[in-house]
């Protein structure tokens, strides 16, 4: 410590600029660097670059943003904030110098629930496909077994969904079709037969009466169908499409899928990096630490096989460019990224990685409008190989800022991305010279939605609720093309627009929103309708005669604001109402209960609204919800309505701790046999969902905002 | 007439922030609206540094307000709510840096033609890509902690709860961070 003729090491210097330094060691360290030129220079670099690093300004806190702010509130979206840190596992991070990618991966926070074999509970159909494992061009047979919904009618509708090689995760893009008739047998089954299209490996099934109006989707699982080769197994298209259905609407079968593929087709190496991919998103970090070794090695002796061959096919280099990145292995990512780039530069990842180094040389050079044209060649080579062509050509489009080059990257994107055409129209009514391609583009969904559709009716929904989502989504439309109309000038025709938007549904962010438009052009009566709505939803706190006059800075009576939040409570009912289902739940769905001992859960919901909470203490989002839980629980009970919340665990002494520490009072029971899941079809925490007395579900939702009035509006 | 949309309005011109914490639990919007102003640009700062994208800044900005409304209802008022605000910031933009490893997503920055259309002084402009490139360059885990430490504020041992590190771990990476920058920016 003695710094007069010793330098002092970098951590005390880094110490001392940083003023972390302790007392006793300030002054002889100020004192060495009195005499010492090198490590003053030392300080003054961490100095500087403190006052650099800090003048890193992010971008401008734009109008355009706070826009975007109340437009996500207006949808009633919501956010829940880490308001506590995420707890001592370590975060494993790397480097982001890797290639770009994207794993068609959403969001979603799904849990993933311990297996268990799923059965046909009674209130469903039971449905057989004979042979159940067809091959090409094989005609299948269908025997279906109606539940008492479905009973007794001249005939029945086998919807499907099918899926060729070439589709991709996720089934917001896919169409649905009619798969066959079935008519009803003596022997009171239903009966009909179909034939895989050509070029079809797996179809996804339900059956539904001639309207539509009751669906069976074998509890949202859906029957299944994947092409067999000769040897009688699934082929690795049918698997892999099977895997892609069910991405995003069933992690545990998605995760089982991809075991399945790895199983059967372990020569295949995209099965090992799609398991690793499930092994990281489904069971986190922190399980794969085992995984990942046997992954390295397995990397490294198909490395050793492959690298000495001079040929490969495309894919073959591709995936294990691909496995070599994910998981990382920087040294074989390198060798194969190379071998890519010259052998096959047009396939999938070739081309993924030449955009990605237009986009990371545009971040170097600054020059848009070259990035802009280096991505209109790369696509006149490569064409929609990959959708990180597309994506990041739209946005190279979006910093170029040219309007041409927005207009032909829209379409192309919108060539790999069908199901985003209300994001791309939205963002279109952002650029002035863009606005009105933009707003003919909303028109045109708007129409489109106008017109019935059952091929865009996801095989689980019935007529009425794909009305309630065609609806949601035509409020959406309407709010873009209002907030556009007013953009343009034309301000009239945009508050027509909004107030459609208002016209249905509940979204108490956006009649707020809309009120204050309407408060600009001097409407006043009618903003204060609006707010009535507002101030009716149960959610909203405190909303009184003064806060009205606060809003709209005019003289509101408290007897006619009383009148109008009585009228909006009308409202808020029959709308609410309006958007209910009606869904059944099994009879005999047993859950553990607190004391030790089964419980039926129509024991503890008959004759009485009830509100359903999943949760788990695993899901971060889940535990985080859980003290609203608890507020929202206390609330409802002092208002007579009967609170279940089901765990995704058994009832052990571990999980009181738990709930003492919390201070959680609500009642639990766990779902140690999977049934309620089953029962409610959900597969994710937290989940929420509102019965009424007679023990149907009528709302259903992942975040607790709506629970308070939709119980209003059931009592 | 109340003017109304989004405007931008200088600081100086917005009441409290106490005040509008309970504007905004009773209902009112104008009030989020007001929050947006005085602290979306610092916010903003906070998350285009720790993520180097402008685009992923604004996203969890986004949300950031998005999920106000509902986490004011958890927010107890101890110690400042800019300081609360500014943590929220860093967990999200700290929860994003994570998912967007795992999915291996590329993360890059528009950020020129905000820097191009700004004032021209070619050197500095110079000096702040080179400075940003040399952070981008740094491994995201001492990239963090040295943003966090050095610009943020945070002490180590707050920055270990963060990030699930001890708090010497938090100190190492700073040392380490510093050094690598000063290679890379070509000092001594």
């Amino acid at each position: 410590m003695i710094y007069g003729w010793m330098h002092p090491t970098e951590r005390a210097l880094t110490r001392f600029a940083t003023g972390d330094v302790e007392e006793a060691r300030r002054a002889p360290l100020a004192r060495h660097l009195a005499q010492c030129a090198p490590c003053r220079a030392r300080v003054a670099f961490l100095r500087q670059l403190k006052g650099a690093l800090s003048g890193l300004q992010g971008p401008p806190a734009s109008a355009e943003l706070l826009a975007r702010i109340h437009d996500r509130l207006s949808h009633d979206e919501h956010v829940i904030l880490p308001v506590s840190d995420a707890g001592p596992a370590p975060a494993r991070w790397r480097s982001r110098a890797a290639a770009a990618a994207l794993v068609a991966a959403g969001a979603a926070l799904w849990f993933l629930w311990p297996a268990a074999p799923l059965t046909a509970a009674d209130s469903q159909g039971e449905l057989t496909f004979t042979p159940a494992t067809p091959h090409a061009g094989e005609s299948v047979q269908v025997m279906y077994r109606a539940p008492t919904t479905l009973a007794g009618r001249d005939r029945l509708v086998l919807r499907a969904r099918y899926r060729t090689p070439r589709d991709g995760s996720y089934n917001s893009d896919m169409r649905q079709a009619v798969a066959a008739e079935l008519t009803p047998t003596r022997d009171g089954s239903f009966r009909g037969s179909l034939r895989l299209p050509d070029s079809v490996v797996y179809g996804a099934f339900a059956v539904e009466d001639a309207d539509g109006r009751h669906v069976d989707s074998n509890g949202s699982r859906l029957w299944e169908l994947l092409l067999h080769d000769s040897s009688g197994r699934p082929t690795f298209d049918a698997l892999s499409q099977r895997e892609h259905d069910l991405m995003g609407r069933n992690w545990e079968l998605g995760y089982e899928t991809a075991r399945q593929v790895a199983a059967l087709y372990p020569e295949r190496i995209s099965s090992w990096y799609t398991l690793l991919f499930y092994e990281r998103y489904a069971l986190g970090e922190s399980h794969t630490d085992s995984a990942l070794a046997g992954h390295r090695a397995r990397l490294r002796a198909l490395h050793e096989r492959l690298s000495a061959r001079a040929s490969l096919s495309p894919d073959d280099v591709g995936d294990m460019f691909w496995y070599a990145s994910t998981l990382p292995d920087s040294a074989l990512a390198a060798y194969w990224a190379k071998r890519l780039e010259r052998e096959a530069p047009r396939s999938p990842f070739a081309a993924q990685n030449r955009a990605a180094d237009i986009w990371f040389r545009l971040w170097r050079n600054k020059d848009s409008l070259r990035a802009l044209a280096d991505m209109d060649r790369l696509w006149d080579d490569v064409g929609p190989a990959h959708g990180n062509v597309v994506n990041l050509g739209w946005r190279v489009a979006q910093v170029a800022d040219d309007s041409a080059g927005l207009v032909r990257w829209a379409s192309r994107y919108l060539s790999m991305n069908r199901g985003d055409s209300l994001g791309i129209a939205t963002d279109f009514t952002h650029y002035p010279a863009l606005r009105s391609e933009g707003m003919r583009l909303l028109r045109q969904q708007l129409r489109g939605l106008e017109t019935p559709n059952s091929a865009r009716r996801a095989l689980e929904r019935t007529v009425d609720e794909q009305r309630v989502v065609d609806a949601a989504r035509a409020r959406q439309i309407l709010v873009a093309l209002g907030d556009a109309l007013v953009a343009s000038g034309q301000r009239a025709a945009g508050l027509d627009t909004l107030k459609l938007a208002v016209r249905e549904g509940w979204d108490v962010f956006l009649y707020r929103r809309v009120a204050q438009i309407q408060l600009s052009t001097g409407d006043t009566a009618g903003a204060l309708r609006l707010l009535g709505l507002v101030a009716a939803d149960p959610a909203t706190t405190a909303w009184d005669a003064d806060s009205a006059r606060r809003f709209t800075g005019a003289p509101v009576d408290s007897a006619a604001w009383a009148r109008l939040v009585r009228e909006g409570r009308g409202e808020m009912r029959r709308r609410l109402l309006d958007l209910a289902t009606r869904r059944r739940l099994p009879e005999d769905v047993r859950l553990q209960a607190a004391a030790g001992g089964t419980v039926r859960l129509d024991t503890l919901t008959r004759g009485r609204v009830t509100f359903v909470a999943f949760w788990s203490r695993y899901c971060g989002p889940s535990k985080d919800d859980l003290p609203a839980v608890e507020r929202v629980a206390a609330r409802l009970r002092q208002q007579g309505v009967a609170v279940v919340t089901i765990t995704d665990e058994r009832v052990s002494d571990d999980l009181r701790r738990f709930l003492a520490e919390q201070k959680l009072t609500f009642p639990v029971y766990g779902d140690a046999w999977r049934e309620a899941s089953r029962g409610f079809s959900q597969w994710g925490t937290p989940a929420y969902f509102v019965l009424d007395g007679d023990g149907l579900v009528r709302f259903q939702y992942q975040n607790l905002n709506r629970i308070l009035s939709e119980v209003a509006a059931l009592q | 007439m109340t003017p109304t949309g989004p405007q931008i309005r200088r600081e100086s011109e917005s009441p409290d922030d106490a005040a509008l914490l309970e504007r905004l639990r009773a209902g009112d919007l104008q009030a989020l609206d007001d929050l947006f102003h005085r602290h979306a640009t610092s916010l903003l700062g906070v998350a285009y540094r720790l993520t180097g994208s402008s685009a992923d800044a604004e996203d969890i900005v986004q949300d950031v307000f998005v999920g106000l409304p509902l986490a004011l209802r958890r927010y107890a008022e101890q110690g400042s709510f800019a300081g609360w605000l500014r943590t929220v910031t860093v967990r999200l933009a700290l929860d994003r840096m994570r998912r967007r490893e795992r999915r291996r997503e590329v993360a890059l920055d528009p950020v020129i033609e905000r820097t191009a259309g700004g004032a021209g002084d070619a050197g500095a402009m110079e000096a702040r890509w080179e400075l940003e490139q040399a952070l981008a360059a740094l491994p995201d885990t001492l990239r963090v902690v040295l943003l966090l430490k050095e610009v943020e504020g945070y002490s180590h041992a707050e920055i270990g709860r963060m990030l699930g590190i001890r708090t010497g771990t938090s100190e190492v990476r700073l040392h380490r961070a510093i050094r690598t920058l000063r290679r890379v920016l070509g000092d001594q």
